[in-house]
Formats: structure tokens, sequence, C-alpha cells
């Protein structure tokens, strides 16, 4: 696979405050990838410093096999950063030939990346007198007007209604099925697991994982189960060996899957003991879940 | 250079402060110009222009450019506003994101500074000579041309004001901050000329009562807005010295210091300002 994006070693510090420690990662052509940390943690300073507008400490990086940001490769990608930035006394339409003029694209473009947005019937209108979600698909459509080979977002539905949220990730997604390889930033978990194929991990400026969001724990699940008679549950499953761990939770068992077991043959071993399940569920874990481990492990 | 231009036509155009302040200073120019053929009440005395020679070339030159620069505020004004609107509403990040380079960004800047002093420059030519050839004693060629150097002056005056305040507006980013500074080192000029006229020239006056002093170089002339002045000094002097007939003749020489100090100061702006620019986290 073509490395589009290469980062290695990249560090920032703000007087005392190391922003971004020492991180590395690769990003893949035609992936979606999740820049994943809390608030506070280096993602916006990292795509400052690959969108050339913070300089680093320290290390280095290469966009399409070139050292660095040149101003040729940010005409190559489309980036969204904090909040929608447009000259507000101007419209959309007027606004987007700035754009066209700094990316040697033709005004043509306009209308087609405003139709994707679904911004069409009011690109005559001042950007003041948009709603926040407006703005934001504003900038998407700004960000796509060169036909870029990345798309990078920095929390895109920050601040939106659901309804927002949702036509955003719509028009993601439809951009992502292009094939247009993104870097989306977020401290939404289930954003990310929506949308996202990889995922970058940060924690306070260090990189805690870089990979596919399938493959981010090794960990095979868990059953949820229920009988009348826990105790007598437990101790059966305790004698089967194939579990991590059992824990009691109310009236449910949680139980972690040390030996891969499928759910029919678990149910089946267990009435042959004589247990009556009422209830059974077997459940990988969540993003979330996944997250939370790495951030208080490491 | 056609894009760059085409990018700040479209920033500023519609752009509220910029129609405001231009309206403004292109209306006062030309409108003052009109007026010198009236006769102005000041402070209670009229005084026709007219008749005190002002409108003769190749003097003219001289007042025009003099009282025009008076009015360049206004176009600092539309210069403050739109940079200090590039930084304040994120834009100048945006721009480069979306690929104009630091240098681009900068050029298009000097492009419109250019632009705008270059059309003052040529509406301050127009009306003199309009003015000139209505109301000039002499319309020779040699009386026209001969203090040409003076639209030079002005134009240069204008462009390195208005590369003054850009340093100042990328350096500070808001509005208010340029106008305090500005004006704190507006001030200081004044303050530091003064304690240096003060401690180094001593007044001399002959028995006629006439002003001899000995002009010294004083170094308190290569501070920029001192150095911008220069460039076009107040036409009342050799406008007196014709009337008084004491002085004898004037003799008008080019003010080469102020002229290769202003140049080097709009130098060391823009590369100041390209460094601040580079050195910055936006």
């Amino acid at each position: 696979m073509e490395n589009i994006l290469e980062v290695r070693n990249l560090s920032k510090r703000f007087g005392k405050i190391n922003a971004v420690n020492s991180i590395s990662f690769s990003v893949e052509k035609g992936n979606v990838y999740g820049l994943l940390g809390p608030n506070g943690s280096g993602k916006s300073t990292t795509l400052g410093i690959l969108l050339s507008t913070i300089n680093p400490t320290e290390g280095d990086w290469s966009w399409f096999g070139q050292n660095g940001t040149s101003t040729e490769v940010l005409k190559r990608i489309g980036a969204i950063i904090e909040h929608p930035n447009f000259y507000t006394f101007l419209s959309a339409e007027k606004n987007l030939k700035i754009v066209c003029e700094i990316k040697n694209v033709p005004f043509t473009r306009i209308d087609e990346v405003l139709q994707l947005v679904g911004l069409a019937e009011r690109k005559k209108d001042k950007f003041s007198t948009y709603s926040l979600g407006m703005k934001q698909r504003l900038s998407i459509a700004s960000a796509m007007l060169s036909n870029p080979e990345v798309l990078i977002l920095d929390e895109p539905t920050n601040g939106l209604d659901p309804e927002g949220i949702i036509q955003i990730r719509e028009i993601i997604r439809s951009i992502a099925a292009q094939g247009t390889t993104i870097l989306l930033a977020s401290h939404l978990l289930d954003e990310v697991e929506k949308v996202c194929s990889h995922v970058i991990i940060l924690k306070k400026g260090v990189s805690l994982y870089c990979g596919k969001v399938s493959a981010m724990t090794a960990t095979k699940g868990y059953f949820i189960l229920q009988s009348s008679n826990l105790d007598e549950l437990q101790r059966e499953l305790e004698l089967m060996c194939v579990f991590k761990e059992i824990k009691r939770e109310e009236n449910k068992l949680i139980v972690s899957i040390d030996q891969d077991i499928s759910a029919e043959k678990l149910n089946k071993h267990l009435l042959s003991k004589g247990i009556c399940l009422s209830h059974l569920v077997k459940q990988k874990e969540s993003l979330e879940e996944q997250f939370l481990e790495l951030v208080k492990t490491k | 250079m056609k894009r760059l231009i085409r990018i700040e036509w479209l920033k500023n155009y519609s752009y509220f402060p910029v129609i405001l302040f231009s309206s403004i200073y292109f209306g006062l120019v030309i409108g003052f110009t009109l007026m010198c053929a009236q006769t102005i009440p000041i402070f209670g005395i009229s005084i026709k222009l007219l008749d005190q020679g002002f409108l003769n070339f190749p003097q003219i030159w001289n007042f025009l450019t003099y009282f025009a620069g008076l009015l360049k505020i206004f176009l600092g004004l539309i210069i403050i506003f739109t940079i200090s609107n590039e930084f304040t509403s994120k834009m100048f990040k945006q721009n480069i994101i979306d690929g104009l380079s630091r240098k681009e960004f900068l050029f298009s800047k000097v492009l419109t500074i250019a632009l705008l002093s270059l059309l003052s420059t040529v509406v301050v030519l127009v009306m003199g000579l309009i003015l000139g050839f209505s109301f000039s004693k002499s319309t020779e060629i040699n009386a026209i041309f001969k203090e040409s150097y003076f639209v030079f002056g002005y134009f240069l005056k204008l462009f390195t004001f208005l590369t003054f305040l850009l340093f100042i507006t990328v350096l500070l980013k808001r509005v208010v901050f340029v106008f305090l500074t500005f004006f704190i080192w507006w001030v200081f000029e004044v303050i530091l000329t003064i304690m240096e006229y003060q401690s180094r020239v001593i007044e001399k006056f002959d028995t006629s009562g006439r002003n001899v002093t000995e002009k010294i170089q004083l170094i308190t002339d290569y501070l920029p807005l001192n150095a911008m002045s220069k460039l076009v000094e107040e036409p009342f002097q050799r406008i007196r010295l014709i009337e008084s007939m004491t002085g004898g003749n004037f003799t008008f020489e080019i003010p080469y210091l102020a002229v290769i100090t202003s140049i080097a100061y709009s130098i060391l702006f823009l590369y100041g300002a390209y460094f601040i620019m580079t050195k910055r986290d936006w």
C-alpha cells in the first residue's frame, strides 16, 4: 500500500508543555483514519504542524513522499481546522472563488461542491447568515474544491445538533466511498467507530496505538449470561478453564473469553450439565471500552 | 501576480471599511484640490491660495503632495483594517492551509499597498495638472517637470507609511493595539526629535532678525516617520522666502537621504513582517 503521509518522531513544545511528544504514524492511501484522543492530547497541534501553520520543535514528516509541507502539497489536501473560517462579509460563492484562486481550480467546481454539501441554493447569501451546520458543510465544500487526495477533518461535528452530525457523517462517508483518504481528528469515540477503518490514539501528546480499528485489542470478546442459579453457573464456568475473568454484576455474569468459544457451544455444554440459561449474549468490546483500556493501562 | 491581485480584489472590494475609508480619502483629496482655487477661511482669515503663488508650476507639486500627504492616514486605515481582519478572523491561517504561501500572502498585501499608493499618486498628478494648467502663471514644459520629484516622493512616502502599518498590524494583529502603538511611536519620535534639536542645534539670528541657524544632520531624521515626512517638506518656507524677498532664491534639492532611508525602512518592515509570519505558530 502507498503511504500518503509518514510522520516520524514529531514533537512540539509550548514552553514547558509537551503538546506533541515524539509521535510517529503513517497513513495509507484509501483508508479512513481516526485521530483519537481526549481534549488536549495534541490532535490539533499535530494537524497544525502537518498543515504548516505550526512550527515543530523536532521531527519530520513527508506527504506523498516529499519531505515537509509545500504549498503544492497543500493544494492536494483538503483541510478543515476547528471552526469554519471564511470571510463573514462575503457570500459562500465569493469565499469559494478566493479558495479557487488560491488552489488554481476553475470556478466551475464551486457549483459542484456546493451541490455535494447541499448548499447550492444559499450560495449568494452572506456567510454570516449561515447556521453552524451550514458553515461546517461549507468548509467541507471548500476543502473538496480541488478534488483532494487527502481530506483532513478536525472535529467536524463539534457543536452540531444531531441532524447536523448525521449530515456531516453522510457527506464524509460519501467522500470516503470515492476512495479519498480521510484523516479525522475527534474526541468522540462513537464517531470514529462509525466512520473510520483505522485509528491513531493519542494521549498527552504520545501515540498509544496506530492500526486497524478491528485489530486494536487482542481480546476475543465476552459473554453476558443469566440463569436462575448464578452460583452454580459460575462454578461450572470456572471448571471449563476457557475464560479469563468471571465477574458478577447484579444478576448477570460477565465472562471474558480467553480461548475462543462460540455461544452455541457454550449453551450446549451448559445444558448437558443441567444449567438452563435465561440470557446469553456474546459481545466484542466497543471501541470506547478498548480505548479506555488502552489509556488506562499505558 | 495577476492571481494575487484577483485574490486581493475578491477579498476587499466589498469589505465595508475599504469602501468607507477609500471614499472618504479620495473624496477629501479631490475635494481639497478643487477647493484650492477658492477662498478658504482659515482661523478667521480668508486666504486665497491662488494669490499666494501656491498654484504655480513648479511649486504646485510641493504644495499638493504635502497636503494630500496629510490625509494618508485614511489609506492607512484601509491597510490596518484589511490586514487585521485576516488575522483576527483566522483567514491568514486558512489561506495558508488552502495553499497560499506566506510569501504570496505578503506579496499580495504589498501589491495592494503599491496599487493604493499609485492610485493616490495618479489622482494627485491629474489634479495638479488640471489646477496648474488652469491657474499657473507659467505652463512651460520646463516649469511643469522641474520638480516632478515630488510626485515620486509622494508615492514613496505613502508606500513606506503603509508598509510601516503593515508591519505593526502583522506584529500586533488587533486594530486597537495597532492604533495605540502607532500613536505612541509617533509621540516618541516627536519627543526624541525635540530633545535632539534642543541639545544640538544652536539657533542664530543675524542683525535683521533673519534665522541663519546652521543646518546640521540630525540623527532623529533617520527615524521612520521623520524620514517619511522629509520626503515631501512643507511648502510654506519657500512661499515665505519668495514673499519676503529676504532669503533670496529658493533652490529645491532632492532629499536623497530621506529617499534612501525610506526605501531601507520599507524593505526592513516587509522582511520583519515575513519573519513574524514564518516564526509564529498560527
